[in-house]
């Protein structure tokens, strides 16, 4: 949470006392730091990137990248395998890192790349763009940092909404041989229109793996020895032919560009303001830089086969599924389910596409947010989608709504019936004909689905969202908030989920023992970069319930998310490639509920009694019901509303010959309080002084109070503007990630 | 807040190996040396157990600086520096104390920078950084160089393919 960023106002709790082991780290730390150039490649939390293969496959490339590096910049790692350039002017000694020497000078050079992007955050757009990028090639590449012009933009015009161009035209011939260098070239034209390709250079061709395609037979890894393992591998069996050359669409330094030409062109009349042009990256060899590389690798990998595989979730056709079986095998067992075909027959399955969705919310703002980013932003859908094809980058602005439905009924209509008859139970009229005993005791008179609804729409925290993204967004590991169970259907693009099961925490990920705070990487592809194999292990645990869940939904799904288990999810984007050309981005589009029903009662009510600063969904909204507030209220309103339907059982003729004179419902509220002060019914949540503080615990405590809010590059450089800037500013951040470290609080 | 916390000093141990006793509430602004420290939960740790933090990055003259920053901001903290920035001077953004205190040679700021990094002191690393930036707004590619000791490594068509992407950038207004 963020209220324990700052060093002066630290809250006072427990902390764990370092062990020789973490003492050693700090150390190794201390000495790393020391003994490198520029402190390059030595981020202490993360491990340094491979080194992306050269001449030598077997130098390992640990990773595949849809194309090179924009500027051509490595990994530090690669250094070690520059050579001097053939034509060397002899008056200047050469040094693998001349490039950045030059570039810096020799006061900058001795700060390290993160550094660099620190100061450079506190540089306004124009001096960047005419000064800072036009001063050396080192200086050109730091300049063009994606999030430094990310956080200019979201800055400047988040709040108000801003202009994304449309995605540059890439006018080449698809070339099936890489080594081919005829290509269209399009002059480089103002924003919205034309690109150039960029020049191969051989540095990024040691990142790009030569195309191996079906009925090729040359295959230079048909070498058994060097097949693929699991994972991240040297090879590329499914990248394109293309994979050499990409869009140069719609970078962040352009959606700047535009909206600033645009608000300083209506100042000024006299003055003709040249139009922006499109960036064009020149690729500039000799620049080694984990800081550079590492967020371009994030956003741009490849989606491995292997990743997107296995399949563990337990699956049952819709046509199969009955309440009884829903409730009995998996909502009260609180076990994830994939049910396929379950939305099929939702008109929202025929009806969003993105041209519908784009003509039926014209002119209203959406809410996007990114954990790197430091500030939301507001879209409409038509430049949302916009972002959406062009966006490349770490951690993308995800389009989470949770007033859709006020905004557009028709989107809720769209849906809801067809909820109501595909999915019953997940419905709060539905009222147990089918005889399910869903309190246990005997069957309901009225379903006990989504309890929290008995606090009204404006008074109940955030419940349902319309989620809109682009490939390769999502949500890295999380609980959902408030300890709700949650239903999740795609509706456009498919999504990949990855489950651990409530306290087999997740290879990278940090909470501290009182869940208060998590820590992980930033995106998702620094996840699946960083811990994929560690993942891989875990499928193999000796003890089967700590092993990951998997599975892939696809449109007509629906998954069932049981409260308290991690999970990360990626959109995979529209059918087709998975790991695809450049050119299919893909969007995806969702839409999810969050939900307490008789099975999660228990955890939620000691969740709202126990983890106040760790609730979620309302503290943005001047109508809802504040987080301390939100136990006492919920039991009055339960009570209140059992009343008002005549279920205290003093005015129903059922009750009156079944119940004890009292209502099913305050029934179930007396159980569910009497199992909620013996403790947790979900090992997602420990009490301190129950948990045995493992190592683990303790090691990554420290690691999470180093990490703060969220490893972003920038956030380093910049105090969180919670608190500082206007209160809804405030209050989004705060809602928005709960836990500092966290991408998204819910999925 | 514990006893230890409220009686206890720390030993920094610069580069050159010179050693500075910090109180540890003060030196507790540096998350490095916070989380170094841990928590003196063990029954046998008392007043007398000084632990040591050797800082191998940072020489003793930084550090000193470094020091009288820490000092200064238990008694009057900083002001946070939000983006976007209110002003291109430093003395609107934050006290009077801390715009005089990176009123220093080039050198000695960028030290402290590494420092300030190094040490894990957010509000250090900040104004630092700030400070630095104020060098570089508004500044051209050619006055930038000036100020830096910088080479132009660029190829004139490298160069003149810049300067025409970035003419947008030119005479707008201050933001």
């Amino acid at each position: 949470m963020t209220e324990s960023v700052t060093a002066t106002n630290k809250p006072t709790r427990k902390r764990q006392r370092l062990s020789p082991k973490q003492i050693a780290i700090r150390q190794k730390e201390r000495e790393a730091a020391q003994c490198t150039l520029n402190g390059n490649g030595m981020n202490g939390s993360l491990p340094p990137l491979p080194t992306s293969g050269t001449d030598d496959e077997d130098q390992g490339s640990g990773f595949d990248t849809l194309f090179g590096h924009p500027y051509g910049a490595l990994p530090y790692g690669n250094i070690h395998f520059s050579a001097p350039p053939s034509s060397t002017s002899s008056d200047e000694p050469w040094h693998p890192d001349v490039v950045r020497h030059k570039g810096l000078g020799p006061l900058l050079h001795r700060l390290n790349d993160e550094q660099i992007v620190s100061i450079l955050s506190f540089v306004d757009g124009p001096t960047l763009a005419k000064g800072v990028v036009a001063t050396s090639r080192f200086l050109y590449v730091a300049g063009h940092h994606a999030e430094l012009w990310r956080d200019l933009t979201l800055r400047r015009w988040g709040e108000v909404g801003f202009e994304v161009p449309s995605p540059a035209v890439s006018v080449t011939s698809d070339n099936e041989d890489s080594n081919d260098d005829t290509r269209n070239y399009v002059k480089n034209r103002d924003i919205g229109i034309g690109g150039r390709d960029e020049e191969k250079k051989d540095d990024m061709e040691a990142i790009v793996h030569e195309p191996t395609t079906a009925d090729n037979n040359t295959n230079k890894y048909s070498d058994s020895s060097t097949l693929p393992k699991e994972g991240l591998t040297t090879t590329t069996t499914t990248t394109t032919p293309d994979n050499h050359h990409h869009k140069l669409s719609g970078c962040w330094k352009d959606i700047y560009a535009i909206n600033h030409y645009k608000a300083t062109s209506s100042n000024d009349d006299t003055q003709h303001n040249p139009k922006p042009r499109h960036h064009v990256p020149i690729p500039i060899s000799g620049i080694y830089s984990d800081t550079f590389f590492r967020s371009f690798l994030c956003r741009s990998f490849s989606l491995h086969p292997s990743w997107l595989s296995t399949h563990t979730v337990s699956t049952i056709s819709h046509s199969e599924l009955t309440p009884q079986i829903f409730f009995r095998d998996y909502e009260q067992t609180n076990t994830p389910l994939l049910i396929k075909g379950a939305s099929a027959t939702w008109p929202a399955l025929r009806k969003w596409t993105p041209d519908y969705l784009r003509n039926l919310t014209r002119n209203r703002t959406f809410r996007a947010t990114s954990g790197a980013a430091p500030l939301p932003a507001l879209f409409d859908m038509e430049n949302y989608f916009k972002y959406c094809a062009s966006a490349v980058e770490e951690a993308p602005l995800y389009l989470f709504d949770r007033t859709f439905a006020k905004k557009c009924p028709e989107l809720l209509k769209d849906f809801e019936g067809g909820l109501r008859e595909t999915c019953p139970f997940w419905c709060a009229e539905w009222d147990g004909v089918n005889g399910i005993d869903e309190g246990g005791d005997g069957g309901g008179r009225r379903g006990y689905h989504d309890l929290l609804r008995v606090l009204g729409e404006e008074r109940r925290p955030d419940y349902q969202w319309l989620i809109v993204g682009p490939k390769r967004s999502g949500s890295a590991f999380h609980i959902d908030p408030n300890a709700t169970h949650a239903w999740n259907a795609p509706i456009i693009g498919r999504k990949r989920w990855i489950f651990y099961p409530p306290g087999s925490t997740p290879p990278g990920v940090y909470p501290s023992p009182d869940g208060d705070e998590v820590c992980m990487p930033l995106s998702l592809g620094e996840w699946f970069l960083t811990y994929w194999d560690a993942h891989v292990e875990r499928r193999k645990d000796e003890d089967v319930t700590r092993r990951p869940l998997e599975c892939t939904a696809c449109p007509g799904d629906v998954l069932f998310v049981p409260h308290g288990w991690w999970h990360l999810v990626l959109n995979l984007g529209e059918d087709g490639e998975d790991d695809g050309a450049v050119e299919d981005r893909g969007v995806s589009v969702a839409l999810t509920r969050n939900y307490v029903s008789a099975s999660n009662l228990p955890d939620v009510l000691r969740f709202l009694d126990t983890r106040v600063s760790q609730i979620s969904g309302c503290r943005d909204r001047e109508e809802a019901v504040k987080p301390e507030d939100l136990g006492r209220e919920f039991r009055k309103s339960l009570l209140n509303f059992a009343k008002e339907e005549g279920d205290d059982g003093s005015s129903c003729e059922e009750c009156k010959s079944t119940s004890n004179g009292r209502g099913k419902l305050a029934d179930l509220l007396e159980r569910s309080e009497k199992v909620a002060k013996e403790g947790w019914q979900c090992a997602a949540w420990k009490d301190l002084d129950d948990a045995e503080n493992d190592e683990q615990c303790g090691n990554d405590a420290v690691a999470c109070q180093k990490k703060g809010t969220g490893t972003s590059i920038l956030a380093r450089a910049k105090l969180p503007s919670e608190g500082e800037t206007s209160d809804h500013t405030a209050k989004n951040n705060n809602d928005a990630s709960v836990g500092g470290g966290f991408s998204f609080s819910f999925m | 807040m514990d006893d230890d916390d409220a009686h206890g000093t720390v030993k920094l141990i610069s580069k050159e190996g010179d050693t500075f006793e910090v109180p540890v509430e003060i030196a507790k602004l540096s998350t490095l040396v916070m989380t170094t420290l841990g928590e003196g939960d063990d029954d046998d740790a008392d007043e007398d157990d000084i632990v040591e933090i050797p800082l191998p990055n940072v020489k003793a003259t930084v550090l000193a600086k470094v020091i009288e920053y820490c000092t200064h901001y238990k008694d009057e903290p900083m002001t946070t520096i939000t983006t976007p920035l209110k002003s291109n001077r430093v003395e609107e953004i934050v006290q009077e104390w801390y715009a005089n205190f990176v009123k220093v040679e080039q050198i000695m700021l960028f030290e402290l920078v590494t420092a300030a990094n190094f040490m894990d002191i957010k509000p250090l690393l900040d104004l630092t950084c700030l400070a630095v930036s104020v060098y570089i707004k508004g500044k051209s590619a050619e006055e930038i160089r000036r100020i830096f000791n910088i080479s132009n490594d660029f190829s004139p068509e490298e160069e003149a393919q810049v300067r025409e992407e970035n003419r947008w950038a030119e005479g707008a207004p201050k933001k």
